[in-house]
């Protein structure tokens, strides 16, 4: 009877290809040979190219060296680098037997590594790792240099005036951005590695002054449900964050702008970065936060108000004048003015479609150009949704195949949908019209107002980390609803506070996710 | 008791999504009404006229309008007729203007009004008015301004309210007399002019569902100011004492009634105190302080032989035109019960004055 030959690491890891092996390897501990930590180190980081490692001077023996360096290619300080690998004294390190040697000389900081997933995620954040012969612990030394957006303006959420900074894609710099809005200890930094597989770093930004603790401990929990092989993007996060996954209204606010982010956290909210992705999420969000941009803090509070009024109107015609139309014009056309019936009229003789057909074509058609012009270059992508629609749109109207009419209904319905500033609303918007465009189809006014009736029902069973969504919409809070409309002075110095403070509390019973 | 909840709420929803009651129909499978006109022929069977538009087949052509005729022994026949000859189905919503003719109006117009009262499709903002010698003529007449009779006939009857009345259909309970049936009512009177043209030719007086009275353009400023009691911006031309003719304007005048009963004999004051102003004079003439009180008592004198000369019309008729047994009943209630039986006669006996103080503007005076 064979003798069962006790697998090695080499060989769990050679013919693993399931997460199971690689992460039974990964919590294996650092043994205090030197060879079978390189070994391992090599099968762990396998054909890959950029993991380079350097055997440190001081040969103890044949293929046996005193001190080993690991580090990614590319992500790390190659001057730094340099210095550290030059600098080092391996003779003293070995004779001493600690690290304490290199340590001070070269930074002062340095992270202990004691199982080979320590050691690759050290690696993978841009670190150098040593393995020492003879010693259980490695260690890792910060000299992380990850390819870095410069600082931009922000292509989403454009503002005429004041601070004209976006977030880039390295967590550290996004936090002090932030750090640079809000300079306070207040402002609490917690960092936790997500990913099964694919880790990466997310952070977790509140000010401990203002928020409630059962917030970040609700969020912490959330995180902590993460159960996906990587973090690829925020989206990845949000969603799990998110108190209702399946409804089509964000309950989560998206930003680029790190302004904003400091209004929030002195609202009370928190945020979440993600390593690598330019979009921070900010939370509790209420509806009221998606339609408000940023601008309204930095323009005339005048104007503050005209301006919030019309987004809300033109937030409510981007969804329901197409499906407004199609009603007045197949079964409600007693309410409309009789010229405009006649003109109407007018326009639909000889049309081979009818009116729902028509505006189906035209808004499939806008959407297209619309998602066309958004992923062409900038410069082609506005040539392609303006020329596109406005020749589309003329020549279709020639061509008799739509009316003029509907022309202008879905270019205006495309207008007023540009004035919402948050993509997550605008792109709720785009699907709910199509479905109260189907229900004006089958029941006119009636079937716009009982769709308008569960959307409404629905938006006010939303909450986001306890605050209702619709607040101080619904529930009604008298002292806070005029500031959803109206932006007080600053020229008196509570003014400020109020509308800060202004956006309501969670409530904390019904903090608990829904599902 | 979950099955119970499940099943009513799919019972609501399945109610909620088929008893609407919402019809489908395409803006282009309709025919849109815009005007009715409705007579009564010599068997005494309705014969109903509307106008649709009718859109041109090419682009570039001007829109037309599409006249229809349908007789029958009641409004809703007449209709069915005509929907029978209309390819597409006729849709009532907007109705502009309805057309009653003459003749109909003198006989009864009750179960019209009690028509368009039910209708669930007709809006009360209809404009009515009654048509010499019938509704059919005036829409089929041509009509230089606008292309669509319902639009040209309700400007008219919009821009003519000095020499006529704009009535729409949510007057049509006062028409039927509920509140008082002795209230009198104006409504547009139209006729075609020598031209064949459709115009406003004065007032058709209704009272109690019937048309009593017609009343001329010329006359229908002094039953105003009589009847409602007020008139604003009324043209006037008037030949002094010097045989010079004066064109004016009386910029508004109110009347007060004052009425008082004796020896059963009714009579009644009107008193009418306005300001106006001279806009031509028919040569150079010099006007004075003087001059001009000499034309203040003139107008008034003319304006009072115009007046009294409808009156004595009205009274001959024994049609109380000036809605006097309305005034009577509010205000000598115990009386006019007495005598409401017989308030034709009543009302042809009863001593009725006029009295203007007109006082002209003195602008531009040389002293």
């Amino acid at each position: 009877m064979a003798m069962k030959k006790k697998r090695t690491i080499a060989e769990k890891l050679q013919s693993s290809i399931l997460n199971e092996l690689w992460e039974q390897v990964n919590k294996d501990e650092l043994v205090a040979s030197i060879n079978q930590n390189i070994e391992t180190m090599k099968i762990i980081w396998n054909h890959c190219d950029d993991f380079k490692m350097t055997p440190l001077t001081g040969a103890i023996a044949e293929n046996q060296f005193g001190m080993v360096a690991c580090w990614m290619d590319g992500l790390v300080d190659e001057k730094r680098l340099q210095e550290i690998i030059l600098r080092t004294n391996v003779n003293q390190l070995m004779l001493s037997g600690t690290n304490t040697g290199l340590v001070n000389a070269q930074t002062g900081m340095y992270q202990s590594i004691t199982t080979y997933q320590e050691a690759s995620r050290a690696i993978s954040a841009g670190q150098i790792v040593f393995f020492m012969e003879g010693n259980k612990k490695g260690f890792a030394i910060s000299v992380s240099n990850f390819p870095a957006k410069s600082l931009e303006t922000p292509q989403n959420e454009p503002t005429i005036e004041e601070p004209q900074v976006s977030f880039v894609n390295v967590l550290s710099q996004n936090i002090a951005t932030i750090r640079n809005f809000v300079r306070s200890p207040h402002l609490k930094v917690e960092i936790s590695t997500l990913g099964s597989m694919l880790e990466n770093s997310v952070a977790l930004l509140y000010l401990d002054a203002v928020i409630e603790k059962e917030v970040v401990d609700e969020v912490k929990k959330r995180l902590s449900t993460y159960q996906l092989e990587g973090v690829l993007g925020f989206n990845y996060v949000k969603e799990i964050l998110e108190d209702h996954p399946y409804s089509p209204y964000p309950t989560i606010d998206e930003t680029e702008r790190p302004d904003r982010v400091a209004v929030g956290l002195l609202q009370g909210k928190f945020a979440v970065l993600v390593n690598g992705s330019t979009i921070v999420l900010l939370a509790p969000a209420t509806f009221i936060t998606f339609i408000n941009p940023i601008e309204d803090y930095y323009t005339g509070y005048e104007a503050v108000v005209f301006f919030r009024v019309m987004r809300h109107l033109m937030y409510w015609i981007s969804m329901l004048l197409p499906s407004i139309y199609i009603s007045l014009l197949s079964y409600n056309q007693d309410l409309l003015p009789t010229p405009l019936l006649l003109n109407l009229q007018l326009q639909h003789q000889n049309l081979p479609f009818s009116v729902i057909l028509e505006i189906f074509i035209m808004q499939i058609a806008f959407e297209a150009m619309r998602e066309a012009g958004t992923r062409l270059p900038k410069t082609v992508g506005q040539s392609v949704s303006i020329v596109g629609t406005l020749v589309i749109g003329d020549a279709a109207t020639q061509a008799g195949l739509v009316t003029p009419a509907a022309v202008i209904v879905v270019a205006f319905t495309g207008i007023a949908s540009f004035t919402i500033t948050s993509y997550a609303l605008a792109y709720t918007n785009r699907v709910l019209q199509f479905v109260f465009m189907v229900s004006a189809f089958l029941y006119g006014l009636y079937g716009v107002i009982i769709i308008g009736l569960i959307l409404v029902a629905h938006l006010v069973s939303l909450k986001s980390f306890g605050v209702p969504y619709m607040s101080p919409v619904a529930p009604f809070h008298a002292k806070v609803f005029p500031y959803a409309f109206y932006r007080p002075s600053w020229s008196r110095e509570n003014r400020h506070q109020k509308d800060i403070s202004g956006f309501p509390r969670p409530d904390l019973e019904k903090l608990k996710k829904t599902k | 008791m979950n099955g119970l909840r499940n099943f009513t709420w799919l019972l609501t929803t399945i109610m909620i999504l088929l008893l609407t009651g919402c019809d489908y129909q395409e803006i282009d499978s309709i025919n849109t009404l815009l005007v009715m006109g409705i007579d009564q022929n010599e068997k005494g069977e309705i014969r109903v006229t509307i106008e649709t538009p009718d859109y041109p087949k090419s682009k570039g052509k001007q829109q037309k309008s599409l006249t229809m005729e349908g007789v029958g022994k009641s409004i809703e026949e007449a209709e069915k007729n005509i929907q029978f000859r209309s390819p597409k189905e006729l849709y009532f919503a907007h109705t502009t203007l309805l057309l009653l003719g003459a003749d109909l109006a003198k006989r009864d117009i009750s179960g019209i009004l009690d028509y368009f009262e039910r209708g669930r499709y007709f809006r009360p903002t209809i404009y009515m008015a009654v048509c010499q010698p019938a509704a059919n003529s005036i829409l089929s007449a041509n009509l230089n301004s606008e292309a669509l009779h319902a639009f040209g006939i309700r400007d008219l009857i919009n821009n003519s309210t000095k020499i006529s009345r704009t009535v729409t259909s949510d007057m049509i309970h006062i028409m039927r007399g509920e509140y008082s049936p002795s209230k009198t009512f104006g409504i547009a009177a139209l006729k075609l002019s020598t031209e064949e043209e459709p115009e406003v030719a004065g007032v058709g007086l209704i009272q109690n569902h019937h048309m009593v009275r017609w009343i001329a353009s010329k006359d229908v400023p002094y039953w105003i100011l009589m009847h409602e009691r007020h008139l604003y911006n009324m043209n006037f031309s008037v030949t002094d004492t010097g045989h010079q003719k004066i064109n004016g304007r009386l910029i508004w005048g109110r009347a007060t009634l004052t009425t008082r009963w004796r020896n059963g004999k009714l009579t009644a004051v009107y008193k009418v105190r306005g300001s106006g102003q001279i806009d031509e004079l028919s040569h150079e003439m010099q006007l004075t302080p003087e001059e001009l009180t000499k034309i203040e008592r003139h107008l008034n004198m003319e304006f009072n032989k115009k007046s009294h000369k409808l009156i004595q019309s009205f009274q001959a008729s024994q049609i109380d035109g000036l809605s006097l047994a309305d005034e009577c009943f509010r205000k000598h209630r115990n009386t006019y019960q007495s005598l409401k039986n017989n308030w034709s006669e009543v009302f042809s006996q009863a001593n009725i004055q006029c009295e203007y103080h007109i006082h002209l503007i003195r602008s531009g005076m040389k002293k």
